[in-house]
């Protein structure tokens, strides 16, 4: 869940003083507007890297890995020049900030960053063609 | 009838115990008439077989029965008459009244046959015509041979239509003949397998009919043996010495096979599986009568004949002969060796000999090379397994890698270098070492093949040589072999588990409850009938069951203990993961895998974190790259790369959240700047910490240590700070303090460049490409930081990145280069070098910008002057700022000698200015200007009036006689040409001269920036 934008705080509580360490604790009540990619989601994204065993997408500020295992076997992962890609050699090609449209398969939260594996392995994803 | 003459062969019994369909077996029994000597000499073989190796359920059931086919083969001369006389007497019952109806079926079918299958036939012929001359002969022997033999015998009784067209006389007999196996093979072609397989049994299925096991598959009960069978008898002999007993029995029935006095006996079996078995010096004889076994068995060696033979009962004969699967030892699994030096130890099979009694090793090998030796001692063989009443009384040593080193020290003379491609074979007091290993051969009785659990040490030792890819070889195809045993304790309730064999192969549930070998689990909805059902499964039918992007945790098994990850890929019972460490994947076993909790991480209790920097010893620091449950991946500061114990680190660094350091071009370098490494690998990162000359980056697109690497300061450059900016974010402030300037004394810098703010005025500008691949392309900058520019290629529909310094500007209409372009445009790079050449007073320059002279004077590059007009008056307070320094110390650098100091006059001069320049340059020109500026308040005036609008400066001015001159057009009008502008200058020059000191630009000039500060609200830098 990421929170995108608190729209109010609705209510700060009084403070608590931490025992030991002389902080302050409020709870506070706020509404924010959130996101929150599910499990079997489909979304977009920009491909941010493309490594030997699968390609990150930046989706939103969702970081999504693609692993090998989830990538079609059509597209293979070349090295051309300097740019890593997969490209299957016909009109897929899937490299540094190309659009992507990926299934969420599934998501891990750690504090302040929220990472995600996806699939491109079904009818309609993969690649975006522009 | 039949079945009592039946039962008086053997062959007959076998029939009962045979499991399998009965027409290959009533085959053997058809073929063995003519075959007798064959099978007897492929009996032995089966039977060897079998006995070396009792194992694989019904297989086994048959090799036994082969066997004993083999061995009744002795007696069985009658019995194959008997078989044809069973036959004989059979058919006539069932077959003689259909005989006749058939028979005039027959006929028509015949006459028709000639008609119309004389033509195809002939075609069929032709058609087949090359095989039959391979396979026809042959089966025209065995025709002949066999059914003629019959046919004439019982004629007519055959209902085929060969005994039919046997009837027409036999003139053409050959030719009918051929015709005749021709149809038959046309019928055989027309016949699928199974209606052959049918007729083949019609054919020759008779006798088990007359027997009454017509059926294909005899109910196991039907085949248990009964009092007419014959038994078996249990014979005492030495212990592992059994399957030689048999052997040589073996050797003996054939021996005698041929003889007047054939062995009277069926079979010869033994159990033993090795010396601690129960079944060890047991061998059983299957035979009618007690006298047969003795008589098999007198003389052989090794058997106990003073035992007498003890009849087996009837109803554990069955048991006897049960097979249990015996676990297989492959080359790679892990073994412990149960005895001797090596006692506990892990090995690994490396080969298993054919009759799995041998098994070769690889042991991790303790030696100690002769160093404990007494050298005062007797001779003794000191390793291994050598001297039995010291050595085992001493410490064994532990286990090492063989080194021939440290071998050739004492024990030089044992040691023998091995021919071998590889160099690396050794033999060391006669035994043998390959890469370190010992290779030895052990009794297959001397290992302990379960519950070897080795551990992951244990295991990594072995590991060294695994290949190209040796943590795959390690984590799955050994430790698969070892490991598979599967136990209740693996599961635990909630766990998700898929059925992998029996009936409910596929149900997929989740574990209710564990006890023992048994899990109970519910299935999950969408299983048909059984949704929902809580079942009993044994726990090797199940298997965890996971899904992709599940987030487990590997719970043990391997060395990858404890690492969390999210599921790419299932296959089977491997499952592959991605770290979320490092973001790599890892395949184990799903029996080794748990779900892990949505916080995650390696849960460790390290105290240290990833990416903390840690202090090793007083001179060495580095950072943590990897935490392992027990152990640190530290990257140091030389860049290498350690495992350390957190014992072993002396304590942690904390980050230093404003650390700056300066990298190789003197530029200020921060945590989580971009920086990019200077030659090497160019490698780029983000910064996590600064340590002294260290600079520790990340780059996530790396993968060893985890992307991060170790520059030094010198070695690096900023490519992009943290918020995005470019190097030198803002001024130096305390470069705009006059007071600082003047109590340190030293000389300023040359100015810093503007800084650019808000968007880059490059952005929207036509540009040409200059060099590279993509030159003389023409694109539209639509992106601009730093030092790179995003242009839109105009040729093609692309944005590319390209270097500001590779552009250059071009006029958007005509396309024409307008040089210089770029680099007055594209701010936040540093001014030229060549600061004395000032460009800025040559006339062009000066009509251009539309400065004033003064300001042109002011010894800025053109870029600087193109600045927007905004930002003048603050150079200008800059400029004054410095004024002082430039007057009183006479600095060449600016001014380009004695101007200088009027180029700071200029400076002041254009605070006036602003936008009413006219005032400035009447300040800077007018000499008579000063002597009416002296009592303007120490120069103050000129503070408020230049950061007020032109119109403010004005009523100021207008007062004094020297303002008043300003607006004269003679004043202005001198400026613009240079002739005058220098002539002003120098009679400037002159004023100043005669000026008091405390008139100088130098006396108020200091002032003045304060005056601005003060007034905030004069233009700034920010």
């Amino acid at each position: 869940m990421m929170i995108i934008a608190i729209i109010d705080i609705d209510d700060i509580s009084e403070a608590k003083i931490m025992p030991g360490t002389g902080m302050a604790m409020y709870d506070i009540s706020y509404r924010a507007i959130i996101w929150r990619p599910f499990r079997g989601e489909v979304v977009d994204g920009l491909v941010s890297s493309v490594v030997s065993n699968g390609f990150f997408v930046d989706v939103g500020g969702l970081s999504v890995f693609v692993s090998k295992a989830m990538i079609p076997a059509e597209l293979k992962y070349t090295v051309e020049g300097s740019t890593p890609s997969f490209t299957d050699n016909i009109d897929q090609t899937i490299e540094r900030s190309s659009q992507v449209r990926l299934r969420i398969k599934g998501i891990r939260g750690e504090m302040g960053q929220m990472y995600a594996i996806g699939s491109i392995r079904e009818d309609y994803l993969g690649a975006l063609m522009q | 009838m039949a079945s009592i003459l039946d039962q008086n062969f053997p062959d007959e019994e076998d029939d009962d115990f045979n499991p399998a369909p009965e027409v290959g077996s009533d085959d053997e029994a058809d073929e063995k008439p003519e075959a007798v000597t064959v099978d007897d000499g492929e009996a032995p073989a089966r039977g060897e077989r079998s006995r070396s190796r009792p194992k694989g359920g019904e297989d086994e059931l048959k090799d036994e029965e082969g066997e004993k086919d083999g061995v009744v083969g002795f007696g069985g001369e009658d019995e194959a008459e008997a078989d044809v006389d069973g036959e004989e007497d059979q058919q006539p019952g069932d077959e003689g009244a259909e005989e006749e109806d058939e028979e005039e079926e027959d006929e028509e079918e015949d006459e028709e046959d000639d008609d119309i299958e004389g033509q195809p036939s002939r075609k069929r012929r032709k058609k087949h015509r090359r095989n039959q001359f391979i396979d026809v002969e042959a089966e025209v022997d065995e025709e002949e041979d066999e059914e003629p033999e019959e046919d004439e015998d019982l004629p007519g009784e055959e209902m085929h239509p060969d005994d039919l067209q046997e009837l027409p006389p036999g003139a053409d007999r050959d030719d009918r003949k051929h015709r005749e196996l021709d149809r038959q093979r046309d019928a055989q072609y027309q016949l699928d397998a199974e209606q052959e397989a049918a007729r083949l049994k019609e054919r020759y299925g008779r006798q088990s009919r007359a027997t009454g096991t017509g059926t294909a598959i005899v109910p196991q009960k039907l085949l248990l043996p009964t009092t007419d069978d014959p038994r078996i008898w249990r014979m005492r002999c030495k212990p592992g010495k059994e399957k030689e007993v048999i052997i040589s029995l073996q050797a003996r029935v054939h021996e005698r096979a041929g003889g007047r006095e054939p062995l009277q006996i069926y079979s010869a079996f033994e159990r033993s599986k090795g010396s601690g078995d129960p079944m060890a010096g047991m061998l059983y004889v299957e035979a009618k009568r007690v006298d047969d076994v003795v008589t098999a068995l007198e003389g052989i060696t090794n058997v106990f004949m003073s035992h007498r033979p003890l009849m087996v009962p009837m109803e554990e004969m069955p048991d006897l002969l049960k097979v249990t699967k015996e676990k297989q030892l492959e080359a790679g699994m892990y073994v412990r060796i149960r005895r001797g030096l090596y006692q506990g130890d892990l090995a690994q099979v490396d080969e298993v000999e054919t009759n799995g009694s041998e098994v070769t090793v690889r042991l991790v090998p303790r030696l100690d090379y002769g160093l404990n030796e007494d050298v005062n001692g007797p001779m003794e063989a000191p390793l291994p397994n050598g001297q039995k009443r010291k050595r085992p009384m001493t410490q064994r040593p532990p286990p090492r890698l063989f080194s021939e080193v440290e071998a050739k020290k004492k024990h030089g003379k044992y040691l023998t270098r091995v021919g071998g491609l590889s160099g690396a074979t050794w033999t060391y007091q006669s035994k043998e070492y390959t890469d370190g290993f010992l290779v030895d051969t052990f009794r297959s009785n001397a290992l302990q093949t379960d519950d070897v659990n080795p551990t992951l040490e244990e295991v990594t030792r072995f590991a060294t040589s695994g290949g190209e890819d040796g943590t795959e070889n390690l984590d799955l195809a050994a430790l698969a072999a070892t490991l598979k045993t599967s136990s209740g304790n693996e599961f635990l309730p909630g766990d998700k588990v898929e059925v992998v064999r029996g009936e409910q192969k596929g149900v997929s549930g989740v574990s209710v409850e564990v006890y023992g070998e048994v899990v109970k689990i519910k299935v999950d909805p969408g299983n048909g009938a059984l949704s929902g059902v809580v079942m009993s499964t044994p726990v090797r039918d199940l298997r965890k069951l996971f899904r992709e992007g599940d987030h487990v945790k590997v719970i043990g098994g391997s060395k990858y203990t404890d690492e969390v990850g999210m599921v790419v890929r299932t296959r089977d019972d491997r499952v592959t993961l991605l770290t979320d460490a490092e973001q790599k994947e890892i395949t184990v076993f799903s029996k080794d895998l748990r779900e892990a909790t949505d916080s995650g991480g390696a849960a460790t209790d390290s105290k240290y974190d990833l990416f903390d920097l840690v202090q090793m010893d007083a001179a060495t620091v580095g950072i943590v790259v990897r935490v392992d449950r027990e152990s640190l991946r530290v990257l140091d500061q030389n860049g290498t790369n350690r495992i350390l114990l957190p014992s072993n680190i002396s304590n942690k660094i904390d980050k230093r959240r404003n650390a700056v350091a300066t990298d190789r071009d003197g530029n200020e370098m921060k945590n989580d700047d971009t920086v990019k490494e200077v030659g090497g690998e160019l490698k780029t990162g983000r910064v996590l910490h600064l340590h002294r000359n260290f600079v520790f980056a990340q780059n996530r697109e790396r993968s060893e240590n985890s992307g991060v690497w170790v520059g030094r300061h010198s070695n690096v450059l900023v490519v992009a700070a943290k918020g995005g900016k470019t190097q030198n974010s803002g001024p130096d402030l305390t470069k705009m303090n006059p007071a600082m300037k003047q109590n340190g004394g030293r000389a300023p810098s040359p100015m810093p460049p503007p800084q650019s703010k808000g968007r880059d005025r490059l952005i929207g500008k036509t540009v040409k490409i200059r060099t590279g691949p993509m030159k003389g392309m023409i694109g539209i900058i639509k992106d601009a930081a730093g030092e790179e520019a995003k242009v839109e290629l105009h040729a093609k529909n692309k944005i590319v990145p390209v270097k500001k310094e590779m552009l250059s500007l071009i006029d958007a209409k005509d396309g024409k280069v307008i040089q210089g372009g770029i680099q007055s445009l594209s701010m936040g790079r540093p001014p030229p070098a060549g600061v004395g050449a000032m460009p800025g007073r040559t006339p062009a320059y000066a009509a251009q910008g539309g400065r004033t002279p003064a300001y042109a004077m002011g010894g800025r590059t053109p870029a600087y002057a193109a600045g927007t007009g905004g930002r003048t008056p603050a150079w200008k307070q800059d400029a004054g700022a410095r004024t002082p320094a430039y007057a009183g110390g006479g600095q060449t650098a600016y001014g380009g000698g004695g101007l200088g100091g009027q180029t700071a006059y200029g400076g002041a001069t254009s605070y006036g200015g602003a936008t009413s320049y006219g005032g400035g340059s009447v300040w800077g020109g007018g000499a008579g200007g000063q002597s009416t500026w002296n009592p303007n308040t120490g120069g103050r005036t000129p503070a408020p009036s230049g950061s007020k609008t032109p119109a403010y400066a004005g009523v100021l001015e207008a007062p004094t006689p020297g303002y008043a001159s300003a607006p004269t057009p003679g004043g202005y009008e001198d400026r613009p040409t240079p002739g005058g502008f220098r002539d002003q200058q120098a009679a400037s020059t002159g004023n100043y001269g005669r000026t008091p000191a405390a008139q100088t630009p130098g006396g108020y000039a200091p002032e003045t920036p304060g005056q601005w500060d003060d007034g905030g609200e004069g233009p700034r830098y920010d």
